[in-house]
């Protein structure tokens, strides 16, 4: 026995002689997250999380065909549902989670607002979760222009479009991000250029520091959960159970990403021409929607300034008050529920659902 | 230089300022000069109706040609008896028979049409007068289609746009108001049937429905300024001016010769002239609403009536097999997997199955299986690449129920060893 112990190797002590990773496991097996009616949101800023990295996974293989470039990208994305083996699967995956990272983006934001998870200490870890947002979009954006289809060149047209109404750096911004004053094969270099090396980059360092955060501080509870008593405190430990937990949620992510795939493929269309009208109903993706519905239903001008600016200015001012709620949230410092501010949320919630169906219906 | 000198020099370029002003005028304030339209206008109802024709946009009326041009008088005279006077040339309203001679005085003047256009054909007026309407107007009919009953009067639009009455969609309609004259046709011993003939045809379809500029309207085939009737003798020669591939295999078929024997008129005789229906395989049979056994009876001497029974079966085949390959293509296409190699090779064989129609005409059973077998081998293709398709879907689907499963045991694997745990806990505490 004495000989067996000395012959056996010990993989744990092996790592420890050359990193401590001793507090890492503590800080894991420490941590607690809250059980409560709310538990269920925890586990969609997880799932968000793992369709990112399917996002990382399936955007690094289709790497290995795709050409960026007028002549060669729709071409490129032919060949990978094509010709490549199980290129269709790779494509599709990456599109379907695209579209269920930016739904499971949104969901994760507005039941952290709902349930007040901005309030101190956690301003930072929402602010961080607000750029990560925008960074979404943003890969949404690029990325659907780069199969060079019709649609897509279309969408990016009237999506750039709209960025240039922007006074004093619109114009200035447009030109950057199409590369010229038209969309051509220099903005699909740039998109492309966006889409696998500047968003991805500047995402993950946001989303290390917004990993650290949650990790540091620990789930945010409920106001009504932390006014109960501590015996009456249910919780459960991060690692294993949270964790395991999430990776129930993940595996089911993952058969309904692969039904998607499968059965509602996603379409590669007519390769984009520049030369052509653009075909009856061209409109964005889902997630803009609600924003180009109300673009589209605001009067050309309005108090003496123009609709269509009116409403960008507004969406950015929206957008920037969003982010800084947990400063004017002055009753969530307090530890207190807000009812105007969740009114405020549902109205939000309800104008976005009925400007999105408006947008597909009317 | 003397103080007087200079003054009139300074006058110089004054002049040359108003000229110019006067030049660049607007044609409104020139019109405004016109004694023609001032009081047209003043008088109202059916007499100011001319001025306000021209202001619709002629094109008379745009290069400046004011009435005078050509009804002649003086515009400049506000005295109406003046203007109207025929020392001043007055010619006033023309009759119909006058018409054509009216507007061919600038019309057939190659000089002075060569200011307007270069291109603007001056032959115009000669061919009338070789049309049916020229030739009847000549006999003395006025109830004949002059220049104003298709270009209009007071509101010509040039022919290539698209208001004019003789932009090509239109011109079926601008015919039918006296072709479709029950009355006045009937006078003529003419059909008055043929627009609605015209535009159930394929033809008409075509340009009507779908607004293919590319499909004949009447002028096409009758011709405009010198319209007449082609005659069985020249009806092919018409229909050969589009159809050109088709009519050289009815030209080298037996066919020809025995539709002059019979005096059939070509084309037509299978095809009908202005109720022209969409080519249907149909056609082929020899019993029912098929061309074929019109002519051809099973005693034929000469095995006309066998050979368009094969005929008919070998196109029958072709588009059958094509009808099966599109559906197994479009069922693959449903399931998702792409097929676009397949859809080319699809369009292939479309192109096959159309060639062999065209084919027929030459009635000659060896050419048309040759072109059928050459459309079937392609088919057979897009038949094999539909099943690889459908069988790709089937691996598919039962690679994604196998990783489901083993996902889904994982699951059960993962949740009992959450409740293994938590239940150990709960015990401990």
């Amino acid at each position: 026995m004495a000989a067996d112990t000395k012959t056996s190797f010990d993989l744990k002590k092996w790592f420890k002689d050359r990193y401590d990773f001793g507090p890492f496991l503590d800080l894991a097996k420490h941590k607690i997250v809250p059980i409560h009616h709310h538990t269920i949101w925890y586990y969609f800023g997880g799932i968000t999380l793992f369709l990112f990295l399917v996002q990382v996974l399936t955007g690094i293989l289709l790497l290995l065909y795709y050409r960026p470039g007028a002549d060669s990208a729709f071409e490129s994305v032919q060949f990978i549902i094509t010709q490549v083996k199980f290129g269709w699967l790779i494509r599709s995956l990456h599109s379907w989670s695209a579209n269920l990272m930016v739904l499971a983006a949104f969901i994760h934001m507005f039941s952290n607002f709902f349930v007040q998870s901005y309030r101190k200490p956690r301003e930072f870890t929402w602010l961080s979760g607000m750029l990560l947002f925008g960074l979404t979009l943003g890969f949404g954006f690029s990325g659907y222009l780069l199969p060079w289809n019709e649609l897509a060149f279309f969408a990016t047209k009237v999506g750039t479009d709209i960025i240039g109404v922007v006074p004093v750096v619109g114009k200035p911004l447009l030109i950057f991000l199409r590369g010229s004053e038209d969309v051509t094969g220099a903005t699909l270099n740039r998109f492309f250029g966006f889409h696998v090396a500047l968003l991805p980059l500047t995402f993950l360092g946001f989303l290390t520091i917004h990993l650290l955060f949650v990790q540091d501080q620990g789930m945010a509870e409920p106001i009504s959960y932390s006014k109960l008593p501590k015996e009456k405190q249910r919780s459960m430990a991060f690692f294993p159970n949270f964790v395991l937990r999430d990776l129930i949620g993940w595996l089911f992510v993952l058969i309904i990403l692969t039904l998607l795939a499968l059965f509602f493929p996603w379409e590669l269309g007519k390769k984009a021409d520049l030369f052509a009208s653009a075909p009856a109903g061209i409109k964005p993706e889902w997630y803009f929607m609600f924003m180009f519905q109300t673009l589209k239903l605001l009067p050309s001008t309005l108090f003496f300034i123009e609709g269509e600016l009116l409403g960008i200015l507004g969406f950015g001012l929206g957008a920037l008050l969003w982010a800084l709620v947990p400063f004017f949230d002055k009753r969530g410092s307090e530890n207190r529920s807000n009812p105007f501010l969740r009114i405020i949320g549902v109205a939000i919630v309800l104008y976005i659902l009925a400007m999105t169906v408006a947008g597909y219906v009317l | 230089m003397s103080f007087k000198r200079r003054h009139v020099l300074c006058l110089i370029p004054a002049a040359l300022v108003v000229s110019l002003l006067l030049v660049l005028s607007p044609y409104e304030e020139c019109l405004a000069q016109n004694s023609c339209r001032d009081c047209h206008k003043e008088l109202g109802d059916a007499l100011a109706q001319p001025v306000l024709d021209m202001d619709k946009g002629d094109i008379h009326a745009s290069r400046n040609l004011s009435c005078a041009d050509c009804h002649g008088g003086d515009p400049t005279s506000e005295d109406a008896e003046i203007a109207m006077s025929s020392k001043k040339g007055f010619l006033g309203k023309p009759t119909t028979a006058k018409v054509p001679e009216f507007c061919a005085r600038c019309h057939s003047n190659p000089g002075y049409m060569r200011n307007y256009s270069v291109s603007i054909p001056t032959d115009q007026y000669e061919k009338y007068w070789g049309s049916q309407h020229g030739m009847t107007l000549k006999k003395g009919g006025t109830d004949v289609a002059t220049c104003i009953n298709c270009h209009g009067v007071h509101t010509i639009y040039p022919a290539k746009n698209p208001q004019s009455s003789v932009w090509p969609v239109s011109v079926p309609k601008t015919c039918d108001k006296c072709h479709g004259n029950e009355a006045l046709m009937k006078k003529y011993g003419r059909d008055y049937s043929t627009y609605k003939d015209y535009a159930a045809g394929v033809h008409g379809q075509a340009l009507l429905v779908k607004k293919d500029l590319g499909a004949p309207a009447c002028n096409d085939c009758h011709g405009n300024h010198g319209a007449v009737p082609p005659g069985v003798d020249i009806v092919a020669q018409v229909c050969r001016e589009c159809h050109a591939s088709t009519a050289e295999l009815f030209l080298s078929s037996p066919h020809k010769a025995a539709f002059d024997a019979l005096k059939l008129p070509e084309c037509v005789a299978c095809h009908s002239n202005h109720r022209i229906e969409r080519p249907k395989d149909q056609f082929l049979s020899v019993t029912g609403e098929g061309f074929c056994g019109k002519c051809h009876s099973a005693d034929d001497a000469n095995n006309g009536y066998k050979t368009a029974i094969l005929i008919k079966a070998a196109i029958d085949s072709l588009r059958e097999q094509q009808a099966e390959a599109a559906s197994l293509i479009d069922a693959a296409e449903k399931k998702g997997v792409a097929v676009n190699e397949a859809k080319f090779l699809l369009k292939d064989s479309q192109d096959a199955l159309l060639k062999s129609r065209d084919a027929i005409h030459t009635v000659n059973l060896e050419k048309v299986e040759a072109s059928v077998k050459a459309g079937l081998n392609i088919t057979q293709k897009v038949m094999q690449m539909g099943r690889q398709a459908l069988d790709e879907f089937r691996f598919r689907t039962s690679g994604w129920f196998i990783s489901t499963i083993l996902i889904l045991l994982l699951i059960i694997g993962i949740w009992l060893k959450i409740r293994q745990m938590e239940q150990r806990t709960n015990s401990k505490s």
